[in-house]
């Protein structure tokens, strides 16, 4: 999907930086994070994040679509949402992204 | 690790209580202080005041971020500061710390969402290193609780409603990624994104 308007951010959980950066380094993760400082931190906190790993889905105008951590169910979204950029009319009314036409 | 030991001011408010017009009730010492944690208002948990006297008074930290004692100790008084999980989560022995993992499951513990967590040395008055000097009357202090490096984030309360749900727009995040480049959800619009919240654990 390197190709697609698609992007996968991290809010990194782990109490220390410098070994957050040194085992990315040794694991090859390519993707951006912030780091939010330890499992209750503020991130976490505003988005009210209970479990981990834990996934959110926004659309292209920033509204949130999934909350899901389903590997499948999310890739079927991700598709979804690329396929068919979300409208206004869809961001109204979020429940339509289930909806098949 | 050295540790700044804490910076404590007091100011002794109304030292003229004495000699009040009459008819006003009989004037009672009342300690009003602010606990700030790496400068940020610290707004749950609760302060225990030790007098030399091993007289103890405990009271809670407001949402704004102060606390008040009717009839504190007076003079040299330690002082502790704790935040408690609520519920029985520490009753249960199954673990000491809110916010561990199981690293079996990596399911964060369900620790409420907005639990501020303090370094766990300041909780005892006994040899958590802060000390104010309560005068009679009415004094305000101002507790500083020092972050180390390890220590746990400080944030301030709240005040937007916590939870994002599927319809909301999503709050920003912004600041430095793990490389040091700023970071802005707000400019990846256009694009879908995949938040993921994660640790290596």
């Amino acid at each position: 999907m390197a190709d697609q308007p698609f992007v996968l951010l991290g809010i990194n959980t782990d109490p220390d930086p410098d070994s957050v950066r040194q085992r990315n380094r040794q694991r090859e993760i390519n993707w951006r994070s912030w780091w939010d400082g330890g499992v209750n931190g503020p991130v976490a906190t505003t988005w009210k994040v209970l479990g981990l790993p834990y996934v959110v889905l926004l659309d292209q105008q920033g509204v949130v679509r999934s909350h899901q951590t389903n590997p499948m169910e999310l890739r079927r979204l991700i598709r979804q949402l690329l396929a068919a950029p979300a409208s206004s009319e869809a961001t109204k009314s979020p429940n339509s992204l289930d909806k098949k036409e | 690790m050295h540790l700044k030991w804490s910076v404590l001011i007091a100011v002794s408010l109304g030292a003229g209580v004495l000699g009040c017009s009459p008819g006003l009730p009989p004037a009672i010492d009342v300690l009003q202080g602010t606990v700030l944690y790496d400068n940020v208002r610290v707004w749950q948990g609760q302060v225990t005041l030790l007098g030399k006297d091993n007289r103890v008074a405990v009271a809670s930290l407001q949402p704004d971020g102060t606390f008040r004692v009717e009839h504190p100790p007076l003079g040299l008084v330690r002082i502790g500061v704790a935040n408690y999980p609520q519920s029985n989560h520490l009753a249960s022995g199954s673990s000491a710390r809110i916010g561990s993992f199981d690293h079996r499951q990596a399911v964060c513990s369900s620790a409420p969402a907005s639990f501020l967590e303090l370094p766990s040395r300041y909780a005892d008055p006994l040899d958590s290193g802060l000390t104010v000097h309560v005068e009679p009357g009415e004094s305000q202090v101002v507790v500083h609780l020092q972050r180390g490096k390890n220590d746990p984030p400080a944030f301030p309360r709240p005040t937007h409603r916590i939870g994002v749900e599927v319809g909301d727009l999503a709050p920003e995040i912004s600041g430095p990624d793990l490389d040091g480049q700023t970071l802005r959800l707000s400019e990846q619009r256009g694009k879908v994104v995949a938040l993921l919240f994660w640790g290596h654990w």
